[in-house]
């Protein structure tokens, strides 16, 4: 079984090695860079030496770009530039015109944190019916109920609780995620498996998050470019 | 004051676990931190039941970091929520920390020795 720490923060070189190193040894099997778009063309350098350096070869690597927009509009424009770019997309949710147009959005791959800022979990029946046909992933980061307490920490329990709720009734992806951006904030598979129990997700969802459906998102990520149509994709010749 | 006998005796689990933080703590600040993780995410009543003690304490080496393992007891049938609650552990006193899980066993003995021993996938 492969885990996949689907949500590092990437920053400069030496930081996000130490994150890969700290990953590799907690026992992830992969993980993936994501890095602000603002920063994206400044850090990807970074990100193709972290790719070839001999220390992470057995540990797989993809890179994601973070967009943060404001309006629907702007969304689209950033991920119509960042689609062919990088290996995954994530859109910053909170903005329920964002998210909606994030679920509607076959070129999204995940829609971070949908609660953010919100006294509701961001998402209903009717998204989550939209992210399930669109293929799009919700990611609920578990940095979000490590790093805080009491009150803050009870409010994201709820809305993790939410999201779960609607998941097994749509079945879209739901990927769990640690958001570290220092080795403080990485948690080995097991313990969040183990910290998944607390919003009521059984151990077999946890894994699945951990595991299989990041697989399934990095797969459809390398066969994007060949995808012509729906149900449509180009074979090499033979 | 006499001990209970056997069939009287609460059950008990041991956790092993690591502790990565910026500056070393010390036993105390440890178990504070420990408590205060259970507590915050439990509660009083539930972590009343937890019957924890922190047993023994190791140092180990790591690069720009403290790290630390080290045993707890709490009692049988609590080890998850405990486990959940070490987990959650994010800072002590302004000084960040991650608490990491090796295992879990029935005796101080076995998980000494299956879990405390430094691996070789360690060494950076």
């Amino acid at each position: 079984m492969k885990f996949f720490d689907f949500h590092i923060q990437g920053r400069d070189h030496d930081s996000s090695l130490r994150l890969l190193l700290e990953a590799s040894r907690l026992g992830y099997h992969g993980g993936v860079l994501v890095y602000p778009s603002e920063r994206y063309s400044d850090l990807k350098s970074d990100f193709e030496s972290l790719r070839e350096n001999p220390e992470l070869q057995d540990f797989e690597i993809a890179c994601g770009v973070m967009i943060r927009a404001s309006d629907p509009r702007d969304m689209r424009r950033s991920v119509n530039r960042f689609r062919k770019k990088a290996d995954v997309i994530y859109v910053s949710g909170g903005n329920l015109k964002v998210n909606r147009a994030a679920c509607e959005s076959r070129r999204v791959d995940i829609l971070s944190a949908p609660y953010t800022s919100r006294r509701d979990p961001g998402i209903n029946h009717v998204l989550s019916r939209e992210a399930a046909r669109n293929g799009v992933a919700i990611e609920l980061p578990l940095a979000d109920v490590i790093g805080s307490w009491l009150k803050v920490r009870a409010r994201v329990l709820e809305h993790f609780r939410e999201i779960l709720k609607l998941q097994r009734k749509f079945g879209f992806p739901l990927v769990l995620t640690s958001r570290a951006s220092t080795i403080y904030d990485l948690r080995a598979p097991r313990d969040i498996i183990n910290l998944a129990e607390c919003f009521g997700m059984k151990a077999q969802e946890a894994e699945k998050s951990l595991t299989s459906t990041p697989a399934s998102i990095l797969e459809d990520s390398g066969n994007r470019q060949l995808m012509i149509a729906d149900g449509v994709r180009l074979l090499p010749e033979s | 004051m006499k001990i209970l006998p056997p069939t009287l005796r609460v059950p008990r689990r041991y956790i092993a676990f690591e502790v990565i933080s910026e500056r070393e703590l010390s036993r105390e600040e440890l178990v504070s931190l420990i408590w205060d993780s259970c507590l915050k995410l439990h509660g009083e009543c539930e972590t009343s039941n937890f019957r924890l003690w922190l047993m023994k304490l190791w140092r180990f080496d790591f690069p720009d970091a403290v790290r630390m393992r080290g045993i707890l007891q709490c009692q049988r049938g609590y080890e998850r929520r405990v486990m959940m609650a070490l987990t959650c552990a994010h800072h002590y006193g302004g000084v960040r920390v991650a608490i990491h899980i090796l295992g879990l066993s029935g005796t101080i003995r076995s998980a000494t020795q299956k879990f405390i021993k430094p691996s070789k996938k360690d060494k950076y």
